[in-house]
């Protein structure tokens, strides 16, 4: 019991103790804003994990509609070995060229300053990440077009010397 | 951007807290913490500021307490310090003299508080490490041992058991200075 008391004792007088202020320099550190991300990145590292998260729901739908149009050009288009198509099947089968393409496009939608990450060579550097959706479209001659969205995510290592 | 922080009810009495008042005061608590994994104070200083900034940046809207998050943070900033330090070379260690203001709790008001201050303060340092941790944690971060279990990738039962231990190596260390030679 004494030795339970002693314990209690001590542990509230350690509660006591006050960790030191931080020094005017920390804090004057700390009270400014987060160090600026690379140049061209500020507005977008800020916002990267709202603008990641309100994205990702729609990337599986366009995936999804980009694959049943692929699966649907591919289900009407003829290819080389098919038989002729019947008759009653429109002239889309005889006579339509491949899709084309048309249009690509590479949309930066955020950045992010993932901080220090040590590489498998035991060197440290800084990981940025960017993620991009990529949109690609083809177009055949009746003016029916096909348009391919996907993300995609970069990795820069930016290499840390110490001195 | 630095406006209110409304995940963080705890951080002041005001409606309203702000990055600055949140700063103000848990910053001394973190910078403590982060003491406790570097070698120096400007280190710590160092580590303090870059786990606020990815706290800021990637966890502030997580749920979950700010503070176990931020000592998580803290660690894992700590630790990568350390990995860039064991490749300077012992020279520059050695080059470099110990700071002055290396100490981890505020003076206190008269001289025979501040002397029983400084004997705490001593044998807190003189605790081994995993001890040692985790009573800062409990003590002075206000974590429940399941939080410092996370944090420290404990069982929450070892977390206490190291609570306990380091209590009573701290009583025997403070005893032990204590006692005439």
């Amino acid at each position: 019991m004494k030795d339970h008391d002693e314990l209690s004792a001590l542990e509230a007088e350690l509660q006591r103790l006050r960790p030191r202020a931080l020094p005017p320099s920390l804090a004057s550190r700390l009270e400014r804003p987060p160090p600026a991300a690379p140049e061209g990145m500020e507005p977008a590292a800020v916002a990267a994990p709202v603008r990641v998260a309100t994205f990702r729901p729609w990337r599986w739908a366009s995936a999804g509609l980009a694959a049943a149009l692929a699966l649907a050009a591919w289900w009407w288009l003829p290819s080389a070995g098919d038989p002729p198509a019947p008759s009653t099947v429109p002239a889309l089968a005889s006579d339509a060229a491949p899709f084309k393409p048309v249009a690509g496009e590479n949309l930066l939608l955020a950045t992010a300053d993932e901080g220090v990450v040590e590489l498998a060579d035991g060197t440290s550097a800084r990981r940025i990440r960017l993620d991009y959706l990529d949109t690609y479209t083809w177009r055949d001659d009746a003016g029916a077009s096909l348009e391919w969205s996907v993300p995609r995510e970069v990795y820069y290592y930016v290499p840390i010397v110490a001195y | 951007m630095l406006s209110s922080l409304p995940n963080l009810p705890e951080a002041t009495s005001s409606p309203e807290p702000t990055w600055t008042d949140w700063v103000r005061q848990h910053g001394p608590r973190l910078l403590l913490l982060a003491r406790q994994w570097t070698r120096s104070a400007s280190d710590a200083e160092d580590v303090v500021q870059e786990a606020f900034v990815r706290f800021w940046r990637h966890q502030r809207q997580l749920p979950g307490p700010p503070l176990a998050l931020l000592a998580t943070s803290i660690r894992r900033c700590a630790w990568d310090l350390a990995r860039r330090e064991t490749r300077r070379t012992a020279r520059e260690q050695a080059a470099v003299p110990p700071a002055d203001d290396d100490a981890w709790f505020d003076p206190a008001p008269n001289a025979a508080e501040d002397e029983r201050r400084a004997a705490l303060e001593t044998a807190l340092r003189q605790l081994p490490d995993p001890q040692r941790e985790v009573l800062v944690l409990k003590i002075w971060q206000e974590l429940t041992f399941e939080q410092i279990g996370e944090t420290l990738g404990l069982s929450p039962h070892t977390a206490a058991s190291r609570y306990r231990y380091a209590l009573a190596a701290l009583r025997k260390l403070l005893a032990t200075s204590a006692a005439p030679l």
